[in-house]
């Protein structure tokens, strides 16, 4: 048989197919893996352009509290001033400094202050053409970011010494569209809990409640939320890998965003969970986390989970509503069975959430869970996780158990999975991410959500925004509340439209918590040392 | 088939552990310390007991649901969309 294209000498498939390039990031993304200690070179260095933001992020006018107090002011308000050059860099980052100075004794969101180099990069910044609405932005940093020449410890023994010698490269992204780094924030241990040190004691507090440790200020991005809410950094950047980007933000009245898994590269970040560690911004409204956002995001060939996906919409436009009150996209909002029970604070904002919602033209529907959604998304298949955290750490097991901590615990768990139920658990997640795509989002485009677990499981991106205060029952004090939407893969930009439409008709992202009173700082002093202890850590364990 | 005793499961945690040269014997017995014996083995108890008969025991159609690590992304690499960001 003759065909009529035959051409001598074709190559067979196999010869046809340019794996340089796969192969040239398979050799990058080990080295990415390699533990820090190791201490493996880098084979590819990620050529970090600035990331191109749409000027539409920069607002039009400025509220007055924002311009007699500059820790007031949200990226995109700043980038106003910075552009029209009402305010210096240098003014800008001297004014989070102060506050610093003056309040973390209290708020201990801060490992390390780079107050010298911030000044520096500042003053470089003096003067010249404004090219990007991060452009001079102080910025707080989880401290699980390799920072080039910085240490980067994750509030762990095991990384008590590490200095990179390269930044992550989402930290890369946004110190290329001109941002400046304040410094590293307060985590919980390896990115486990609530911020401690490596030992289980407790570091930040909850911005709203800096006399009371003991108020929950979410997960392990404690510091970075703690940075923005007590008005010590402009934004922040964080990483979830079980809530810790949307829990600290909905406890600390900010808007926190979990993109979808693969949005953001994770090379250069101590791993805890490499299948559902999602880096994003802890912001203050959702103008400024899709600022942040959109200079994090995109393919990188050092991380090759960020390859192959769909581009990044313009997220700055999804945060601009079409007018005050009017969301961009037409959306069913999905509530689920229960969300409204009661009579408690949540369940009180959590209407009047959903009435405004309805206000802005977005269908609210109620919807039923996935088959199976319990069971799928209940402790035992969310453990299948903890083999993930134990493999890449197994030789500091084996050197010494007491490098770990307080966070020993989750580690130890997971040596005891055997590889079958690993891989029934990978299994499990692909039937559970079937079923919410044809059986919940069949019923609607966003869906609040109550844990942030279910969806961190699967990578599905999660949007957090305040939506009220209430009474923290322990102590009587008055604490920000929150609400969880979680979308579609790859539907940041329509998070980001409900949360704009949201906040521009209501104020709850506006509200800040008072300045600390020098007697918190005395009462938080005297009071005696508030520990996590080892069954804490595996019950919280993110 | 007997449910095994607390002392069976620590006997195997112990030699798996001893199998891989992980030792815990450098922990406290008990106490306040950050991590301890008894509360590694009361972790890892649990996860035999708990975790692991729940996991175990589901069925899934083998055929249509192939083991899948990064399941987000998977469900772009796999739909046929050739306008991606890379």
């Amino acid at each position: 048989m003759k065909y009529s294209n035959d051409e001598p000498g074709e190559p067979a498939l196999d010869r046809r197919i340019d794996r340089r390039a796969f192969l040239a990031r398979m050799t990058a993304f080990t080295a990415a893996a390699s533990m820090a200690a190791a201490a493996a070179p880098r084979l590819v260095r990620t050529a970090n352009a600035a990331p191109v933001i749409d000027d539409g992020a920069i607002a039009d006018e400025v509220r007055p509290e924002a311009t007699t107090d500059l820790t007031e002011l949200t990226i995109s308000e700043a980038a106003h001033l910075l552009k029209k050059k009402k305010i210096s860099p240098v003014y800008l980052v001297q004014a989070y400094l102060d506050r610093i100075h003056k309040f973390d004794s209290v708020y201990k969101a801060w490992n390390t202050v780079l107050e010298d180099q911030a000044l520096a990069q500042a003053q470089d910044l003096e003067g010249k053409a404004h090219r990007s609405p991060l452009q001079g932005i102080p910025l707080a940093i989880k401290d699980n970011y390799y920072s080039a020449g910085v240490p980067t410890t994750a509030n762990s023994h095991i990384f008590k010494d590490f200095v990179p010698d390269y930044d992550a490269t989402c930290l890369a992204r946004l110190k290329a569209a001109g941002a400046i780094v304040l410094g590293k924030t307060q985590m919980g241990p390896l990115a486990t809990t609530r911020a401690t040190t490596p030992d289980g004691v407790i570091t930040t507090v909850n911005a709203w409640t800096p006399s009371a440790p003991s108020v929950d200020p979410g997960g392990s991005s404690t510091g970075s939320a703690c940075a923005v809410a007590g008005r010590m950094a402009c934004s922040s950047v964080g990483t979830q890998t079980g809530g810790s980007i949307v829990n600290p933000s909905n406890r600390q009245g900010l808007t926190g965003l979990k993109p979808t898994f693969g949005r953001n590269s994770l090379y250069g970040i101590i791993p805890l969970t490499y299948t559902r560690d999602h880096p994003g911004p802890l912001a203050r409204d959702a103008m400024d986390a899709a600022i942040m956002l959109t200079a994090m995001a995109g393919p990188d060939p050092n991380d090759p989970r960020t390859m192959g996906l769909p581009k990044l919409p313009n997220l700055i436009k999804a945060a601009t509503p079409l007018r005050r009150g009017v969301i961009r996209f037409s959306t069913r909002l999905g509530i689920i069975p229960g969300y409204t029970d009661g009579s408690s604070d949540d369940a009180t904002a959590r209407k009047a959430m959903i009435s405004t919602f309805e206000s802005l033209g977005v269908e609210v529907v109620e919807v039923k869970m996935p088959d199976e959604w319990d069971l799928l998304t209940g402790t035992a298949f969310n453990n299948v996780r903890l083999p993930e955290r134990t493999e890449p750490f197994l030789t500091y097991l084996k050197q010494d158990v007491r490098l770990f901590g307080v966070s020993l615990g989750s580690w130890m768990q997971g040596l005891f999975m055997s590889g079958d139920e690993f891989l029934k658990g990978q299994r499990a997640k692909l039937i559970l991410l079937k079923r919410v795509l044809t059986q919940l989002f069949s019923q609607c485009d966003a869906v609040v959500q109550t844990s942030p677990n279910p969806f961190d499981g699967i990578g599905l991106p999660e949007l957090a925004l305040p939506i009220g205060f209430g009474t923290d029952t322990q102590t009587g004090l008055t604490v920000p509340l929150g609400a969880i939407i979680g979308g579609l893969p790859y539907a940041e930009d329509r998070l980001l439209a409900l949360a704009a439409a949201f906040q521009s008709v209501t104020d709850f992202h506006l509200q800040r918590p008072p300045d600390p009173a020098v007697s918190a700082v005395s009462a938080f002093s005297a009071q005696a040392e508030l520990r996590l202890g080892e069954d804490d850590v595996v019950a919280l364990s993110e | 088939m007997s449910t095994p005793s607390t002392d069976e499961l620590n006997a195997w945690i112990f030699t798996r552990l001893e199998l891989l040269g992980i030792d815990i014997s450098v922990l406290p017995v008990s106490g306040s310390a950050p991590a301890t014996q008894n509360g590694i083995l009361s972790a890892c108890r649990s996860m035999l007991t708990g975790t692991i008969p729940v996991v175990s025991a589901y069925t899934a159609d083998v055929e249509a649901n192939p083991p899948a690590l990064y399941v987000a992304p998977f469900t772009q690499w796999t739909s046929g969309n050739t306008k991606k960001g890379s």
